[in-house]
């Protein structure tokens, strides 16, 4: 927490970070750092086995054919990844994660801004309230509201179709028509997650000190002077790190994908993480190779996105370096 | 102390004393000249709340639908419409949901899971960050790194490997196998937080402790983990989300042994077997989603602090 | 399994320690039932059966089958449903983990002898009686047996076939449309049923591709396809652009452009499609034999509703489909300790009151079709059981002529967009050009084929591409070698 260091000098007191002297010091710093590793154990064992050996391990599957039903694994070299490459639904799959991800990050980093605003006025009344309703979703099991939501946005009986109904309109099948399948289930990511874009939002407002509006408004700043001179530019370093955790995020849209299409109608709301899931698990000969070879340019892609995270959090720290 | 409430000088929230501050502001004689450009302003405020009302109802419309739907009978649901009262309330699909449904079960699992995960993640996230963050030690930058490296890794990126080493350690199709890919993948953020807060803590006070001669491990539950509690809570809430709202390695988990189910597992399997009972299924996702806004509910703020803080961080 | 996860549970809840929990697991293979339950009849290591399938239908049935014979047998016998969308990877990830269990229903969409290579088999030793007991000619080398050993045991009938017509008796009688033959009688059908207004004319799990290829090839098979799944048994060749493909997929394209299907369809899985139509207010429904189980299930009200005029063909000529041999349900798994046990629970499937359980559950229709003249069914299912006899006849199959063609067809890989996938998006509008996407079909079959064919020959596998094709086939016969 960046805030806590923020009002003491970061790190600079902790202890035992000079060089040892004498021998009595250098045994005590053995036993220091016997204690750091064991601390360090759980971290070690939980997060090599399920996060580290798998990140290794897919490098290796992507090499090989293997159908998971017999323990034979033939090495094919890089013919996965050709066969990746090759398969236009596999693009078609980056498409439109990359689609997706165009249509949620904007609504959710503006449209929870804009809400965020609202909610941070003094005189806006039940803001506690409203922040609470605009945030429940976030709480609620993704995969069941992809259940919820199917049933809302059912063409015959649900509560969506009787609007259309009262709107004197033909039925539309939202979820159904490829036209429209993957645009309707990125508003519903939206929705679901559009709360902790707000909090998000929220906190980064209230780094503004409050004596700077108050001072603007004594020099006689309008609302929108206000906004556009202080609000504005303080919340810019926050824009970026809140736009990189926002897309980040929607990598990680399999749950309510599977829950509402598992990606269809005719692959229109494939992502990557589906057409991942449909070679290794749901097809009837599985292909964990080709899988596993389309996990690891899955993996290419977030890397891409987090070396940019990593651009934007030291361009945003140097912002606020400056400003201070 | 939290991070939300920082910058405020009142340490509130905005919402519990906007109406007070306003209150204050509006008699500031330089800002707020006249009277009747006050009451239109104040006007002005109660039209956006006046909408935003609107749209909040819209906004948690699906879970009343929700709750509505879980207390009608097929045929009312089936008719379609936008009535939101049942004739008359059909506690039957509850217990549907709960026994027929198995929900009794699969909610059981996912509390277990979701505890055990939590506990988990919090008593390794501290330690590791307590070490990271206080001390340099042989590989510790190596370490940093890797966590860094790996600091975002999707699930559909792993999970083939983690079936694999579940199934080499006999762990798949098992709970615990379940609660410990759960504790192991993608928790770095939590260690970073907690190895932020801990090398902001002052150096008396290990100091103090040394003097008093507790040693390393007592230092560090007695005196460092205690104090730790707001981020304590802040990566248990954060732990608790992602667990209780996990699918893909749930699913993955209990593909064979329908036993070990969780709610969002255990939601697709119903809807895969009964999918014309909508009532029921409206009935087990009230039974799923429930606990957890309640749990919200109340305690709200550290939800929202605990979202707050990753952003800060 | 209950006692093994109760105990994972309370260990979890107390795990801070994960070390002690981590070694309890994975030395926790599921603690014997009943140590003592080594009997002469379970073979000498058998503490119990464990039985696996994913007949939704028959679960209840199977559930008392279990009991009694676990009394019959004197062993323990565990029964487990897998929805069928889980069951291929709930038997995979078993079979990786040594825990297949001893009895498997088929499922996994491998040939035999490519199961009993990879050691998911162990042979089936049924007694005499149960072996007479099933029509002659039921077990075929390849198929179910290999070097004269059983492998795999068919209950099911070969003859049947999936895409018949079911529709809603009341409806057609206040709306008045004969039971439809050819496909401009369904259409004609469907527009009365538009016109009536007050129900929707018909639904489809269209949702679900893998249904909708098969009924798209069982379409095309009575409109006259000479061969079966894309592949023409003449010439061996895939034919995916045949006319009978491309009218069948025209049929349900003019019926979803008319907005003939109920809304929804689009996204609807088997049940949902299935639960509309049995709620009573679809008039159409496209389903296999086993629709009246599948009804009994969702709303037992819609049986005396349901009718059916057989399968559909584009002039409502006599359809003629043809089938292979038997395949087999059910397996024993390659390293259960209860060989002989299992054997006598599968040889009880042979038996007479089985066969009439199969029957009465209204599911797919059992091997020996005689006893549903005495089963308790609805009348719809008896008939088109009935036509089933008339209508099915024997198919050609390279793996009987040339049981090397196994070792190929075990690279063969799946093909994605299928079948299913291209009606689907037909239907959606996503494709246009039907007939050059059936085409492209095709060639990802061949040449999937191709380099199948290829990798067994240079593994010394006798087997060519003319293995396919039977010049001598006629529709209509039973194909004998």
């Amino acid at each position: 927490m960046t805030s806590q260091t923020r009002t003491r000098t970061p790190g600079a007191d902790a202890p035992g970070r000079t060089a040892p002297v004498s021998a009595d010091r250098r045994s005590r710093q053995r036993r220091r750092n016997l204690w750091i590793y064991a601390f360090l154990m759980p971290t070690f064992v939980l997060y090599g086995l399920y996060t580290i050996y798998p990140i290794l391990a897919s490098y290796w599957y992507s090499l090989v054919e293997w159908n998971g039903f017999s323990s034979q694994q033939r090495f094919v070299g890089i013919s996965n990844y050709e066969a990746v490459f090759a398969d236009p639904m596999f693009w078609s799959s980056v498409r439109i994660t990359l689609v997706f991800m165009l249509i949620v990050a904007p609504l959710r980093v503006f449209g929870a801004f804009f809400l965020a605003i609202l909610l941070n006025s003094p005189r806006l009344p039940f803001a506690t309230f409203f922040r609470t309703a605009y945030f429940i979703p976030v709480v609620t099991t993704t995969a069941i509201v992809g259940v919820v939501m199917r049933f809302i946005l059912d063409p015959g009986s649900g509560p969506f179709a009787a609007v259309v109904r009262l709107l004197g309109l033909a039925p539309i099948d939202l979820l159904g028509d490829s036209g429209t399948a993957l645009a309707t289930a990125a508003v519903v990511y939206v929705w679901k997650f559009f709360g902790i874009t707000m909090i998000y939002w929220l906190a980064a407002l209230q780094t503004i000190p409050r004596d700077l509006f108050e001072a603007a408004r004594i020099d006689g700043a309008n609302a929108v002077g206000v906004f556009r001179y202080i609000t504005l530019p303080m919340l810019l370093p926050f824009l970026l790190i809140i736009s990189v955790l926002t897309i980040e995020d929607c990598f990680r849209a399999f749950d309510l994908m599977y829950a509402m299409t598992a990606g269809g109608p005719f692959f229109s709301t494939e992502i990557i993480e589906i057409y991942i899931y449909r070679w290794a698990f749901a097809a009837s000969i599985p292909q964990l190779g080709f899988a596993s070879a389309a996990a690891v340019l899955f993996g290419v892609l977030v890397l891409a996105v987090v070396a940019l995270q990593a651009w934007a959090t030291v361009k945003s720290r140097a912002m606020q370096k400056g400003q201070r | 102390m939290s991070a939300i409430t920082e910058g405020r000088p009142s340490g509130q929230p905005s919402g519990q004393r906007g109406g007070q501050r306003g209150g204050l502001r509006r008699k500031h004689p330089n800002a707020q000249p006249g009277g009747q450009r006050t009451r239109s302003r104040r006007t002005g405020w109660w039209v956006v709340a006046l909408v935003l009302a609107v749209l909040a109802f819209v906004w948690v419309f699906p879970f009343i639908w929700m709750v509505s739907a879980s207390l009608k009978t097929s045929g009312e649901v089936f008719a379609g419409g936008l009535g939101l009262v049942p004739e008359s309330l059909q506690w039957e699909n509850y217990s549907r949901a709960w026994v027929d449904g198995r929900f009794a079960r699969y909610l059981l699992n996912t509390v277990i899971v979701t505890l055990a995960t939590v506990v988990i993640v919090v008593v390794r996230c501290a330690l590791a960050g307590y070490v990271i963050g206080r001390y340099r030690f042989p590989g510790s930058r190596l370490i940093i790194g890797i966590f860094v490296a790996t600091l975002f890794v999707p699930t559909g990126y792993t999970i083939i490997p983690i079936v694999k080493v579940s199934l080499e350690l006999g762990l798949l199709n098992s709970l615990m196998g379940m609660i410990l890919a759960l504790s192991g993948i993608s928790n770095v953020a939590a260690i970073l937080i907690y190895a932020g807060y801990f090398r902001g803590m002052p150096a008396e006070l290990e100091e103090a402790a040394t003097v008093d001669g507790a040693g390393f491990f007592r230092t560090f539950f007695t005196i460092m983990l205690p104090l730790s509690m707001p981020v304590t809570a802040t990566v248990a809430i954060l732990t608790f989300l992602a667990t209780w709202n996990a699918f893909f390695l749930p699913l993955v988990f209990s593909f064979s042994n329908p036993d070990l189910r969780t709610v969002s597992v255990g939601m697709q399997a119903f809807v895969g077997e009964n999918s014309t009972d909508w009532p029921g299924m409206a009935a087990a996702g009230v039974i799923s989603i429930l606990p957890v806004v309640i749990l919200f509910i109340f305690m709200q703020k550290y939800f929202v602090e605990g979202i707050a803080g990753a952003v800060k961080s | 399994m209950t006692r093994f996860s109760r105990r994972v549970v309370w260990q979890s809840i107390g795990a801070g320690t994960v070390a002690a929990a981590l070694v309890a697991c994975s030395g926790g293979d599921v603690e014997p039932v009943a140590e003592e339950g080594a009997t002469a009849a379970g073979g000498s290591d058998c503490a119990g059966i464990t039985w696996w399938d994913h007949f939704g239908g028959l679960q209840d049935m199977h559930q008392e089958w279990a009991a009694q014979l676990s009394e019959e047998i004197g062993v323990p016998i565990e029964y487990t449903y897998n929805e069928p969308a889980r069951a291929v990877e709930g038997l995979q990830l078993a079979n990786q983990s040594d825990q297949l269990p001893d009895v498997y229903s088929n499922i996994l969409g491998l040939p035999l002898p490519a199961l009993i290579e990879a050691g998911w088999l162990h042979p089936i030793d049924l007694p005499e009686e149960a072996v007479d007991r099933l029509p002659e000619g039921t077990f075929v080398e390849g198929i179910t047996m290999l070097d004269g050993d059983i492998y795999g045991l068919p209950v099911l009938s070969d003859r049947q076939y999936w895409a018949a017509t079911w529709y809603n008796s009341e409806i057609a009688e206040e709306v008045g449309f004969e039971a439809p033959r050819s496909y401009d009688d369904l259409l004609t059908a469907l527009q009365a049923i538009d016109e009536h207004g007050e129900y929707a004319p018909m639904t489809l799990a269209l949702g679900f591709a893998g249904r909708m290829q098969e009924q798209v090839d069982d379409l095309a098979q009575a409109g006259g396809f000479p061969g079966y799944e894309g592949l023409r048994f003449d010439t061996g060749e895939y034919n995916y652009d045949h006319e009978s493909y491309i009218e069948a997929i025209e049929l349900l394209k003019t019926i979803s452009d008319n907005g003939w299907l109920l809304p929804g369809t689009n996204s609807f899985q088997i049940p949902d499609a299935r639960g509309r139509w049995a709620a009573g207010n679809v008039g159409f429904f496209i389903d296999g034999p086993w629709s009246p189980g599948g009804v009994r299930n969702l709303n037992a009200d819609h049986l005396p509703r349901m009718a059916t005029a057989g399968m559909l063909t584009p002039d409502g000529d006599e359809a003629v489909i043809t089938r292979g041999a038997p395949d087999p349900t059910w397996f024993i798994a390659g390293n259960t300790d209860c060989p002989e046990a299992a054997s006598e629970l599968l040889a009880s499937f042979t038996r007479d009151e089985y066969q009439v359980n199969l029957a009465e559950a209204m599911d797919q229709p059992p091997i020996n079709l005689g006893v549903v003249e005495d089963a308790d069914v609805i009348e719809p299912y008896a008939w088109i059981v009935d036509d089933f006899q008339k209508r099915v006849f024997r198919a050609p199959q390279p793996v009987v002529r040339n049981v090397d063609v196994t070792k190929a067809l075990a690279y063969t890989t799946p093909i994605s967009p299928g079948l299913g996938d291209i009606v689907q998006g037909y239907l959606g509008g996503d494709i246009t050009d039907l007939r050059g996407e059936l085409q492209a079909l095709n060639d990802r079959y061949e040449a999937d084929l191709t380099q199948a064919i290829e990798r067994a020959q240079a593994e010394g596998a006798d087997v060519s591409r003319d293995d396919w094709a039977f010049p001598d086939w006629e529709r209509g016969e039973d194909y004998t070698y």
